[in-house]
């Protein structure tokens, strides 16, 4: 329960952020003179390094894409039959209890 | 909504959303260091193609870029719609760039939208036209609008890097307001259906791709049916290419998608376009690759796939001031940043809760109570 609600608050956060961040946040309005004061001293890639939580969320100028690239690596090994057994009760050849149980958040 | 005067923002990040959000609030927007560090500072050609499109759908907008393009000033104007307008959308981008912000500015508009589209109709870096209409066009039906009225017709085939192909959307206004959702039920999955197309190749590339697909998908169900679509002559379009989209539907009535495209030119310099993976590959691997990335989505979770995570928040954000809540997969960084732009602009903040049994996250939020103002406005 612990470890549940942790997670809870890091994912609103890492959204959100606290409410203090939003002077750091890259689209925010008021902070613009503050922030640039911020960043006119440091090197873009140190910059860079320092605001990034989430790879590509705080690159002012990455990609306007909505897909996700994945690259091979990101992938499970979907050749390996085991692997591919794992999913098999998100599909109707699989365990219908097991689905219905899955969207009543049970294990 | 809030009644703000002006949002100053950074970069070039999110720039489609940004327009779309400020035209659909009626927020004046003012973006500052757009790609400022980088060799070719400014906006590019398909940004300024976004920002033409804008002003034929809508009246009275005013746009003020700087030489550079590094500072763009947006002050939005009515929404019109329009009915059998064109738009040239270049070959920077594919045409799905433009058609993600489109299809909400079309629904609040004054008038229902029917509209031309030319360009790149199939790439790696946005969606395919094809899984646009397979897997976007039916997301709108929960939200309560017509889908009857919506189309997305296919004319020609375009491969990048010369386009040629062409597309016709139709958009049907939204009369009031949208209807919230309570949409967490992932379902099972049933069927798979797909198109496999090729342009300016063999078409028995597209049944390369077909069975290596099947080879995947059909350990899992065995209703996987993917139509081979070969165009040829002038709807071919210009380059050579062929690529593959899949749909998952499930039990439920959600629709996850993959797809994949081959690139059988090089990438200019300065192009988004990330293809440098895909320079020699073969047809079976392209779909093979679909049918994993499928899979995967499907393993992630979510009634929604990746790429429409951000669509999913923006209809729950512009739904009336009801609770709405969806479940996805693992968020993206275009999700995340799509709900902070959604905080931003119409003041909505969502629940986000993690569901550690399933893996996926459920987001609730009440609705920013947005009603079609272009119809009242002259």
């Amino acid at each position: 329960a612990v470890t549940a609600s942790k997670r809870r608050v890091n994912l609103m956060q890492l959204v959100y952020g606290s409410s203090m961040a939003t002077l750091h946040d890259d689209s925010g309005i008021d902070s613009d003179s503050i922030s640039d004061d911020e960043e006119l001293f440091k090197p873009k890639k140190m910059r860079e390094k320092v605001s990034s939580k989430v790879p590509g969320v705080e690159d002012i100028d990455a990609d306007d894409c909505s897909k996700l690239h994945f690259e091979p690596e990101d992938l499970n090994d979907w050749s390996n039959q085991d692997v591919v057994e794992t999913i098999r009760d998100r599909f109707v050849t699989g365990d219908w209890t097991k689905a219905a149980q899955r969207q009543r958040g049970e294990v | 909504m809030e009644g703000r005067k002006l949002i100053r923002m950074r970069g070039s990040q999110h720039l489609r959303q940004r327009l779309l959000l400020a035209t659909l609030s009626g927020v004046p927007i003012r973006i500052d260091e757009i790609r400022a560090q980088d060799a070719a500072p400014g906006l590019r050609d398909y940004e300024a193609s976004l920002l033409r499109l804008l002003e034929k759908i809508s009246n009275g907008s005013m746009v003020e870029i700087n030489e550079t393009g590094t500072k763009l000033r947006y002050k939005p104007g009515v929404l019109a719609g329009g009915r059998d307008l064109v738009h040239d959308c270049g070959t920077g981008r594919a045409i799905g760039y433009f058609l993600e912000p489109l299809i909400l500015l079309g629904l609040f508009g004054k008038t229902a939208l029917s509209i031309t589209l030319k360009g790149v109709t199939n790439d790696n870096t946005d969606p395919f036209v094809d899984t646009f209409r397979t897997a976007t066009l039916p997301m709108l039906k929960h939200f309560g609008v017509q889908i009857e009225d919506l189309e997305l017709k296919i004319v020609s085939r375009g491969a990048p890097p010369l386009g040629g192909g062409e597309v016709r959307l139709k958009v049907p206004i939204v009369p009031q307001s949208l209807l919230a959702v309570r949409w967490v039920d992932e379902g099972m999955v049933k069927r798979v259906r797909g198109v496999a197309y090729s342009t300016r190749v063999s078409p028995h590339m597209s049944n390369r791709m077909v069975d290596a697909a099947r080879g995947v998908l059909n350990r899992l169900l065995p209703d996987v049916y993917i139509f081979t679509d070969h165009y040829s002559g002038q709807e071919s379009g210009k380059s050579p290419g062929y690529g593959i989209s899949l749909v998952a539907e499930t039990t439920s009535g959600c629709l996850i998608s993959s797809e994949a495209a081959a690139n059988c030119s090089k990438s200019e310099e300065g192009d988004v376009r990330n293809d440098k993976a895909h320079a020699q590959v073969l047809p079976e691997d392209i779909g093979a690759q679909a049918a994993m990335q499928l899979l995967e989505e499907i393993k992630q979770g979510g009634v929604v796939d990746t790429a429409r995570q951000g669509l999913l928040f923006l209809l729950c954000g512009l739904c009336p001031a009801d609770v709405s809540k969806v479940r996805v997969g693992k968020l993206s960084p275009h999700g995340i940043r799509t709900l902070r732009h959604i905080k931003e602009f119409l003041g909505v903040q969502f629940n986000i809760k993690p569901d550690p049994v399933t893996g996926t996250v459920i987001l609730t939020c009440v609705g920013s109570g947005y009603r079609n103002i272009s119809r009242k406005l002259s």
